[in-house]
């Protein structure tokens, strides 16, 4: 196995990606939003609760994307569960890369970054 | 097989006879590059290099402007490399032969130079569900203004476009007929006289996308009689930022000039302007003057190399890649290519693999060193007719071997061992 394999793809990451903890519909949510990476054709739906106080209570997700974009979305989600939505306005791409543990290249950029993106536009709409 | 990878500067041997490494962002030292994304851009041979090379440092003024010996000469290459163009196509006349600066430019002017001003309200244009998006998207920009219908050839399982389909399209008398001569994607290529002769019975016009046709087989427009024929230079080991429109008389008469400005223009006065004479009145502005001769140095080198020897080479690769990929657990062909004749099909071959995603798999070639292409490849509506967000490809040029398709085996042999046996499934 090449040894630079595994700086994109750790096996934390790999493991991750095998054994998704988000991956599914939430029924009764009172948020739902999509998003779409035009360059490679991955697509992501967040689903999920917020309460009053802009805690999320639930989420998860479906669609279909590389691994960067699914363990990336996957890591985001389970940060997020229990805490203030609002606070993903600070987060960027240093973020998720920390999330996920790896730096990610240029070309890799938008898959690393579709989940996040993705939830943003919750907060464009308020 | 050809032996060239020693014209390849980036291929082959640096002046002092090493092999020329590749090396990783922290400066360690990695195989060669095992290019193998031909389809998106030829590397260049060093004689295209040294053309374009010389054209700039000793060559260099701008053309039908100055009246001095410098400026005449670099008219009379770039006039040259026309005629060398309209020569490797059999076109009647040189000009018929447009420069621009690529395929994408040369099927807009189609369609806002020509068609724009041809097609009326309500006119059908015939389109391939296979092309790629710069011979969609211009034709989908103006028929939403000029009320134009489009429909798309489908494609069957080995995915050449489907004769009887299009057949069934004709009965609707269209205008246009615009299709790919190659398909970037499936590598299948059009029995361009016997799809051509139909369309001009229905009395339609064709517009050929000879992007991927020109570097894969000889093309010859006078015997095929398309009306339009596009490609770039780019794709044919010559320098980017330079291709060509082909046009029949009959048609370039009724074309419009898209672009205004200099070198286009017999007469400009405050009132208006007269365009000049074709081909220059599609030309507007100092053109790519080098990258013209560094096209025809292209051609050059390919005519040195021979159509028999390009095909040989290409239909060895074709057969050696289908057979060692077929034997990989989890590699699925995006099309059943068993079926085809080898005369119709060339040069690529796209793939995925079983729980991994495309962009997963070209990033993991990358980490072996090996580049390949992965996503749509610019062909959406294709990919979604096969239910896929996107694929893997594999293009050869005339430096690629089979040693290196053998690497890229062991390599995707590799990485599908290395993900495991579970597989993650693409919901």
């Amino acid at each position: 196995m090449d040894g630079s394999m595994d700086e994109l793809y750790p096996t934390a990451l790999v493991e991750r990606v095998q054994h998704l903890c988000f991956k599914h519909e939430i029924q009764d949510a009172n948020f739902r939003v999509s998003g779409k990476n035009p360059f490679c054709g991955d697509s992501l739906a967040i689903a999920g609760t917020i309460d009053s106080q802009g805690v999320m209570t639930s989420v998860g997700f479906t669609g279909y994307g590389c691994m960067i974009c699914e363990a990336g979305c996957d890591l985001l989600l389970e940060y997020l569960l229990g805490k203030k939505v609002g606070q993903i306005v600070s987060f960027d791409q240093a973020f998720m890369e920390y999330l996920l543990g790896v730096c990610v290249p240029d070309s890799r950029r938008r898959c690393l970054m579709l989940a996040l993106d993705t939830l943003k536009t919750l907060l464009e709409r308020e | 097989m050809l032996c060239v990878r020693g014209d390849f500067p980036y291929l082959g041997f640096d002046p002092d006879g090493l092999r020329v490494a590749e090396y990783d962002s922290r400066g360690n030292k990695r195989r060669p590059l095992i290019y193998l994304d031909s389809a998106a851009t030829t590397q260049k041979p060093r004689h295209v290099i040294d053309a374009c090379s010389h054209q700039a440092a000793f060559c260099n003024a701008n053309i039908n402007r100055g009246i001095y010996h410098l400026a005449e000469t670099v008219t009379l290459r770039y006039e040259q490399a026309r005629q060398h163009l309209a020569d490797f196509i059999n076109a009647p006349d040189h000009h018929q032969v447009i420069f621009t600066h690529g395929t994408t430019e040369s099927l807009n002017l189609v369609v806002f130079g020509w068609a724009r001003h041809h097609l009326p309200p309500g006119s059908l244009v015939v389109l391939g569900i296979d092309n790629h998006h710069s011979n969609i998207v211009p034709w989908q920009m103006e028929a939403a203004i000029r009320k134009w219908e489009l429909v798309f050839v489908d494609i069957l399982e080995d995915g050449s476009l489907d004769f009887g389909h299009f057949q069934q399209l004709l009965e609707r008398r269209p205008r246009v007929v615009a299709l790919t001569g190659m398909s970037n994607v499936s590598g299948c290529i059009l029995d361009l006289k016997l799809w051509v002769d139909r369309t001009h019975q229905a009395q339609a016009a064709f517009v050929l996308d000879a992007a991927q046709l020109v570097a894969h087989r000889p093309l010859d427009v006078a015997a095929c009689g398309v009306d339009f024929a596009a490609f770039s230079s780019h794709k044919l080991y010559g320098p980017t930022g330079i291709g060509i429109l082909y046009v029949d008389a009959e048609y370039l008469q009724q074309m419009q000039p898209v672009m205004g400005g200099g070198d286009m223009i017999e007469h400009v006065d405050i009132r208006g302007f007269r365009p000049t004479a074709t081909p220059q009145r599609f030309e507007a502005g100092t053109p790519a003057i080098t990258q013209a001769v560094g096209l025809s140095a292209a051609l050059d080198y390919l005519e040195g190399l021979g159509w028999s020897s390009l095909l040989t080479h290409e239909y060895e690769l074709t057969r050696h890649i289908r057979r060692v990929l077929g034997n990989i657990r989890g590699v699925r062909p995006l099309f059943d290519s068993t079926v085809r004749d080898p005369e119709r099909e060339g040069g690529l071959f796209s793939f995925n693999v079983e729980g991994l995603h495309p962009h997963d798999i070209a990033q993991l070639l990358d980490s072996h060193n090996i580049a390949v292409r992965a996503g749509h490849h610019c062909a959406m509506p294709l990919h979604t007719t096969l239910g896929v967000s996107g694929s893997v490809r594999v293009s050869f040029g005339v430096y690629t071997t089979t040693d290196e398709i053998d690497a890229l085996a062991e390599a995707l042999e590799s990485i599908v061992g290395w993900y495991g046996n579970e597989r993650m499934t693409p919901s």
